[in-house]
């Protein structure tokens, strides 16, 4: 998958966790900076962010999460759900909703 | 009546030593590395249809969002999880006094399912009732419901009389 079309596949996944509510966090700056770890997201008591890795070949979208704020606060997450890629946006949505029931 | 179960060497356990359910289905198999003992799930699923409220009580610090997505895969879901993050804010707290690493009175749980000696002489000092399950057992699971079921007949004839 190309750069920009997995970066787009990545803001779909963050904007579907804002039109839950999920609230966009300054946090983690070094990280940010340094990894290019994306931004984190509060819903609720759990902290997110979307990720993406490379599977045996194959691109997935990764939601992590946590509920401990200072381990959000350093980028230390747990991955709990992937998605292909190139999944439709639905697919996309209704696992990101699951991961996060 | 609340039941809960310990993770590691409890329901996350070896496959080189011990039979396990089918694992997910890549790539959550490679996101959740962990695998269960076989009979969990039916184990689980049996105890919430009778009645019985199910939890996880760990020490690890695995995040509740972890554990949940998990058992997610295996179409488990728990009643309430405390981790370790959880039993230090609950439970802990302040005190000076360093308490043991699961306190289940602490949440009215009347049978708690872990491998550790230790938890098991902790149940005797403080007050909480343990099983202890840490090898492979092809009877685990009756020997888990038969003891729930006895623990609630017990508790309901000692209400009954109060």
């Amino acid at each position: 998958m190309e750069k920009d079309q997995l970066e787009n596949r990545m803001r779909f996944a963050e904007h579907v966790l804002e039109r839950q509510g999920a609230v966009p966090l300054d946090i983690n700056q070094k990280n940010r900076e340094l990894l290019g770890q994306r931004v984190t997201y509060r819903l609720g008591g759990v902290y997110y962010r979307i990720d993406h890795a490379e599977i045996e070949g194959k691109t997935f979208i990764i939601l992590s999460a946590t509920e401990s704020k200072e381990y959000a606060g350093i980028g230390l997450m747990d991955d709990i759900q992937a998605i292909s890629a190139d999944a439709g946006d639905e697919t996309i949505r209704r696992k990101l909703l699951e991961a996060m029931a | 009546m609340r039941v809960s179960f310990d993770l590691d060497e409890v329901l996350f356990v070896d496959p080189k030593r011990f039979e396990t359910e089918k694992p997910p289905r890549f790539p959550m198999s490679l996101l959740f590395p962990e695998r269960l003992r076989k009979g969990t799930v039916d184990l689980v699923h049996q105890l919430q249809k009778e009645g019985f409220e199910v939890w996880v009580y760990t020490s690890s610090f695995r995040s509740e969002s972890y554990i949940k997505s998990l058992f997610r895969n295996y179409g488990v879901r728990f009643d309430d999880i405390v981790n370790g993050f959880r039993h230090q804010a609950e439970v802990q707290r302040n005190r000076r006094q360093t308490l043991p690493t699961k306190v289940p009175s602490h949440y009215h749980i009347s049978l708690h399912v872990d491998d550790e000696d230790a938890v098991i002489r902790n149940g005797r000092e403080f007050g909480f009732k343990v099983m202890r399950v840490y090898e492979p057992d092809e009877h685990w699971a009756d020997k888990i419901l038969e003891e729930a079921r006895r623990i609630r007949a017990r508790e309901e004839a000692e209400s009954r009389k109060a």
